[in-house]
């Protein structure tokens, strides 16, 4: 869509997608990193505290992009506080429908649990996305 | 709720992101309110009536379908 003088961002459009750009970046970074060091170096698989403490480094750069979420809803304004809260319910409903799917496929013994909660996350953030792009075009 | 926003605007010549600079909201919260997809908060609504120096009852309007 063209950035007519209409249809052009305000400023504090502007300053908030900004802010969320330099509180998310660097954690998308580290998560990117964390976790390609995790799946280049591969942990024996053994219980050793420092086995637990590898693999559960991704969790440093999650909980970072939390916190960025939680920033950037505090800067959001009225409306796209409502479209947020709108979208979160769409994607926690689908996390909850998947992990139900991927609970139901494990009792039956089909399929590999590892990989549908893996599914399950990507799948999560996608239709949340997806529902807070639909409802902020709606807007207008 | 329906209002006289983009009656307003327009006669300013601003855009709706103009608008949406004076009231520090995003563009889409500007139009939303215009197509009464939005009701604004009270706060905003004082805004609102302070960038068009008016009464927030002069910009605003209940209607029959307003819920309760």
């Amino acid at each position: 869509m063209p950035n007519t003088p209409e249809r052009r961002k305000s400023q504090s459009d502007v300053r908030r997608e900004r802010a969320a750009v330099r509180d998310a970046a660097p954690a998308v970074v580290v998560l990117i990193v964390a976790q390609g060091s995790l799946l280049a170096l591969d942990p024996d698989g053994g219980a050793s505290a420092r086995n637990l403490a590898w693999s559960l480094l991704p969790l440093l750069p999650a909980a970072w992009l939390v916190w960025a979420q939680v920033r950037s809803l505090r800067r959001a304004d009225e409306l796209q506080r409502i479209v947020q809260l709108e979208a979160m319910a769409v994607g926690f409903g689908a996390v909850m429908l998947l992990l139900l799917a991927a609970g139901l496929l494990e009792g039956a013994g089909v399929g590999d649990p590892r990989q549908s909660l893996q599914i399950t996350f990507i799948a999560g953030v996608l239709v949340w996305v997806a529902a807070l792009g639909f409802k902020m075009r709606r807007a207008g | 709720m329906r209002n006289r926003l983009r009656e307003l605007r327009a006669a300013r010549r601003w855009s709706q992101a103009d608008l949406a600079d004076r009231l520090d909201v995003s563009r889409q919260t500007v139009n939303a309110i215009e197509t009464g997809r939005h009701d604004p908060s009270l706060p905003l609504a004082f805004k609102i009536a302070e960038v068009f120096d008016d009464r927030i009852e002069s910009l605003f309007f209940p209607t029959d379908t307003d819920p309760a």
